[in-house]
């Protein structure tokens, strides 16, 4: 508490002149003779301690009124903080704003940061000169403190919505360590956010809440610009089912779609992106109309043929038509890269007679009847071993060698240069291998094979292929399955690794614990081992019922799987979701390198950056924009045409808020002070800056006090009540 | 109002300084709001013949007298049975005390006294004088002469009240005093312990007196019109006492009403006429209480 007029404060002295009033000013009793004293008598004492006690009370009540008056022209003032500041002390006010792409809501034509600017426009006119500002947003930009206003405004005016956007806890850490740095007594903190549950979700508590400790007399104020009843239709992550694929096939585009607030009717599209002579152009590919209520949630699949699409990379996107009811305009567009590219080659050598040998997995990977109709996504050649020596290698995208028999040293050159070039080589061993030691053990065969091979291990009871809890590319789409039952597909026999290369990697395992299938990276390519065969007809000798066993469909994915690895590699992205200092790496096929490219960003601004001409892939730093960027470059001979797709990540949806408890939890002991308006604001902050000045709080306290002794001294001095017995003969005074 | 009528106010009486002309105002004032004859009804025997006045009852006029000389008379009557009445006055300090009003309570009861006598004498009933302080100061024995009346109103002109009071006391010596069964009318302010009081006229009435006790107090003792701080002062005592009058005056008037009812209630219990009385109040509510009690004891 503090007086902003102290001298005024003596005046509560003047309460002392009802008290001497009451001594010195006693009134002086009028003398009268009265006979009837012994009536007065009577009840004289208790009517005195009676009159004794109202008196106290009226001079409690006038001296009271007094004093109370006297703080009231002194400006009696209750400061917050208990420190005595001056109204016109500097503050160090610190802005965090959110800039996640939630906060590009638009209610009443404006979005929540827009609003959240204007109130933080207001709060820099309010604050008290010679202040240092500092604003952060969730960029993730390091800033300091300024003193200059106009400095502070401008750096206002600039902020926008980041897509790849750093969660506030992050970016508060920042603030709060400026805070600590401050100059000023006063410290205040803002944060202006629409109290999304995504941003203050109670899991945040703690870290908040330490690091909220470090500056603890900080002023801390949330500026709530959130819709309280938002209405948005949202896109939800779109899933493609592949995004490289062959000719012929068919993309399959899984759109979820949800509704907060009201029930609205909207109309999906989604369109095809052509560049045809550098031109782009854009082909409405389908359309659909769908309703939903507030809370629904559907996923609305379409599918893309590619069965016109020249090989190259293809983007798209998928667009919810209307505004209509719809605040956020953000998840209202998804765009989508894939890759269309012939079938890829493979390569399939066997011992004579090939055919009897690789009819099983030629069978997998290209299905007869998919084959008559062009369809298949793998090509395959099939050849017998002794014409590998002669086989163009390098075009083929895989190599398989189904049960290969002792291989002479020029074919294991071969292959290794092949593998060492960038080609990718399957081995499937199995009992043409012959005695290790003569071949696969031998030097030119480990410079290509993952370890020594041990002398067959036979398991007469038969042992098992194991892919659960497996988390390796080539595996992965066997973790969506609820369990392979491979238990139907016994492996009797099978080659162990004794000494494992240390470059190699075993992918699975059989049941018993040895290596099923390894890999292993030579060059720039791939080798890839599965030490039972795939090839072995149904009979006693069988080492394995993988192909042969009823309803082989595990076999048939296995197949494809590995081959898809092998064609493809793990770092085929084409679809990013925006986050912070996200990078790009597309993969050179085909091509050792470029030293130049240009890059279109979404927005059409285009960029000629440089890369490393020796790497097989480019990698793109520092993606701010959501949308379909392009890259090209290479030579006119072998020219490149690469793309990808960057998409607000489904977080950025949710608007649902955080409710006062859950709030109250996030933060502890240090919950902030929540406003929704620059006056609440500006009221507020200077409450807390320059205390609650009591003057009309006093002043009515000084009314009800008068009016308490107006009404005390009337009924102690004032009743004049008729006596309660008056003779029925007695007339009325005239 | 009547002329006649504003002599039963204290301050239309005031003006009057000779006592048996107040007592006649009084008595005449009385009679004329009766609008009848106070005698109507009374079994009484033929005494004398007067002149008719306005007032008097037809039927009473003497028509044989009428017809012998051409005048209106009217038969007078006497009471089969005279009443034998006391005035007793209390002598004490305190009853000549007023605060504002015309009349002292003595000057206030010596009025009431002056006209009971009057009303007495004209009905032919004898009439006696008491006065007592600390003991019995004056006494005047009862005679129904026309006479009387002026010894009596001589007496009373002459009383001044000055001491201090023993009304208890001075009331026993009373009924150890008189023989003759008899009407005592009591002017006293009481301003003294009820109880022996109380028993006092209970010892008088069982000497089979009939008893009306005048409660005269001043129009200030009973109203109370006090404000401010005021020092009150006891006339006998000289005992003095500050009081915040304002907030007093509530207090105050429970405490007379408390001690008025107390009386009330004993009187009745001993069958004593009580009648509290003010200086403000006008004659007539004494007189008709002198009246009904005469009445009650044919």
């Amino acid at each position: 508490m503090e007086f902003l007029n102290f001298g005024m404060a003596f005046f509560a002295a003047s309460a002392a002149v009802p008290v001497i009033l009451h001594l010195i000013m006693r009134q002086n009793p009028k003398h009268v003779v009265f006979p009837a004293l012994r009536f007065v008598r009577q009840r004289n004492e208790a009517n005195r301690r009676k009159l004794r006690l109202r008196h106290l009370v009226l001079l409690a009540l006038r001296a009271a009124a007094l004093i109370f008056l006297a703080f009231a022209l002194a400006r009696l003032t209750l400061t917050t903080s208990g420190a005595l500041v001056s109204q016109q002390a500097p503050v160090s006010a610190v802005m965090v704003f959110d800039t996640s792409p939630r906060m590009g809501y638009e209610q009443d034509n404006q979005t929540r940061l827009a609003a959240a600017v204007e109130i933080a426009k207001e709060l820099l006119n309010n604050l008290p000169p010679k202040s240092e500002i500092a604003i952060f947003d969730t960029s993730g930009d390091l800033v300091n403190y300024a003193q200059d206003m106009q400095l502070a405004k401008d750096r206002l005016e600039r902020l926008q919505l980041n897509p790849g956007s750093l969660d506030m806890i992050t970016t508060l850490e920042d603030a709060v360590r400026l805070l600590t740095q401050a100059s000023h007594e006063v410290q205040e903190l803002y944060i202006f956010t629409d109290l999304s549950q995504v941003t203050w979700s109670e899991t945040q508590a703690a870290r908040l809440q330490a690091l909220l400790g470090d500056a603890p007399n900080a002023a801390r104020f949330i500026i709530d610009v959130g819709s309280i009843e938002p209405r948005n239709t949202a896109l939800g992550n779109l899933e493609l089912s592949a995004e490289t694929l062959p000719r012929n096939t068919e993309l399959v585009v899984r759109m979820p779609v949800s509704r907060v607030g009201g029930t609205v009717e909207k109309e999906l599209q989604w369109f095809l992106h052509h560049w045809e002579d550098g031109q782009a152009e854009t082909e409405l590919k389908g359309q659909t109309f769908f309703t939903q209520e507030d809370g629904d949630s559907q996923t609305i699949e379409f599918r893309i043929s590619t069965l016109d699409l020249k090989p190259g990379i293809y983007q798209g996107e998928v667009r919810l038509v209307g505004r209509k009811d719809d605040g956020l305009q953000l998840d209202d567009q998804r765009f989508f890269t894939f890759r269309v590219q012939p079938p890829w080659r493979i390569l399939l050598a066997s011992p004579a007679p090939a055919e009897s040998y690789t009819f099983d997995l030629h069978g997998a990977l290209a299905p007869p009847a998919l084959r008559k109709e062009d369809r298949t996504r793998f090509e395959c050649t099939v050849m017998t071993l002794a014409q590998l020596e002669s086989a163009k290698l390098d075009n083929y995208h895989v190599v398989a060698l189904l049960d290969p028999t002792p291989l002479p040293d020029a074919v294991w050159d071969r292959l290794y240069q092949y593998v060492n070039a960038g080609g990718r080589l399957a081995i499937f061993l199995g009992r043409e291998a012959g005695a290790p030691d003569a071949s696969f053990n031998a030097e030119a065969a480990q410079r290509l094979l993952p370890g020594k091979l041990g002398p067959p291990a036979r398991w007469p009871d038969g042992t098992f292929l194991t892919t659960d809890r497996n988390s390796h590319p080539l595996l992965r789409e066997f973790q969506q399955l609820e369990g392979v039952p491979w238990r139907n597909f016994p492996v009797f026999r099978f080659w162990p690794v004794e000494q494992l290369n240390e470059h190699a990697r075993v992918i699975t395992q059989y049941t018993n614990g040895q290596p099923a299938i390894l890999e292993r990276d030579v060059g720039r390519g791939r080798v890839l081992v599965m030490t039972t065969p795939i090839s072995d007809e149904l009979d006693e000798t069988a080492w394995n019922t993988l192909p042969t066993g009823l309803e082989p469909w595990p076999f048939v994915m296995l197949a494809n799987e590995t081959m898809l690895y092998l064609v493809g590699g793990e770092n085929q992205t084409f679809n990013y979701v925006a986050q912070p200092q996200l990078r790009a790496e597309l993969a050179l096929e085909g091509t050792s390198g470029i030293p130049r490219y240009l890059l279109t960003f979404p927005d059409g601004r285009q960029d000629n950056p440089l890369s490393s001409p020796n790497e097989p892939r480019i990698t793109i730093p520092g993606i701010t924009q959501v949308g379909n960027y392009r890259v090209q470059g290479g030579t006119a001979d072998s020219p490149v045409e690469l793309g990808f797709s960057v998409n607000y990540g489904p977080e950025q949806s949710q608007l649902a808020r955080v409710t006062p408890e859950q709030l109250a939890a996030t933060f502890g002991s240090f919950e902030p002070t929540v406003v929704r308006s620059s006056g609440e604001l500006k009221r507020i902050a200077r409450t807390r800056r320059e205390g609650q000045e009591l003057f009309p709080w006093l002043i009515m306290l000084v009314a009800v006090l008068l009016a308490a002794e107006h009404v005390l001294a009337n009924v102690f001095y004032g009743m004049r009540e008729k006596p309660r017995y008056r003779h029925p003969w007695e007339r009325e005074e005239t | 109002m009547p002329a006649a009528e504003q002599y039963l106010k204290p301050e239309v009486i005031r003006q009057i300084s000779r006592l048996d002309l107040r007592a006649q105002f009084i008595v005449r004032g009385f009679l004329h709001g009766l609008h009848a004859s106070p005698f109507h009804g009374f079994s009484v025997e033929f005494s004398e013949h007067r002149r008719y006045a306005p007032g008097d009852d037809l039927k009473d006029i003497d028509w044989l007298v009428y017809a012998k000389t051409d005048k209106y008379y009217v038969k007078k009557f006497e009471a089969e049975t005279n009443i034998t009445g006391y005035l007793v006055m209390d002598l004490s300090q305190s009853m000549g005390y007023t605060y504002r009003q015309e009349l002292t309570k003595f000057e206030y009861s010596i009025c009431l006294a002056a006209a009971l006598c009057y009303l007495m004498i004209h009905q032919q009933d004898p009439c006696g004088l008491i006065a007592f302080d600390e003991r019995i100061r004056h006494s005047l024995p009862p005679r129904s002469k026309r006479t009387q009346l002026a010894n009596v109103l001589s007496l009373l002109s002459k009383l001044e009240p000055t001491g201090k009071t023993e009304i208890a006391k001075s009331l026993v010596q009373i009924a150890a005093m008189l023989r003759q069964k008899s009407l005592l009318m009591i002017f006293s302010d009481l301003l003294a312990e009820p109880e022996p009081v109380i028993q006092a006229l209970r010892q008088l009435r069982h000497g089979g007196h009939d008893v009306i006790l005048f409660h005269v107090l001043d129009e200030a003792e009973v109203k109370f019109p006090f404000s401010g701080m005021v020092e009150f002062e006891e006339p006998e005592t000289r005992e003095r006492l500050q009081v915040d009058a304002s907030n007093f005056k509530q207090d105050y008037l429970a405490e007379l009403e408390r001690f008025r009812e107390h009386f009330r209630r004993e009187c009745f219990q001993s069958g004593v006429d009580y009648v509290p009385l003010d200086t403000s109040m006008q004659f007539d509510k004494a007189l008709m209480e002198y009246l009904l009690s005469r009445r009650s004891r044919r």
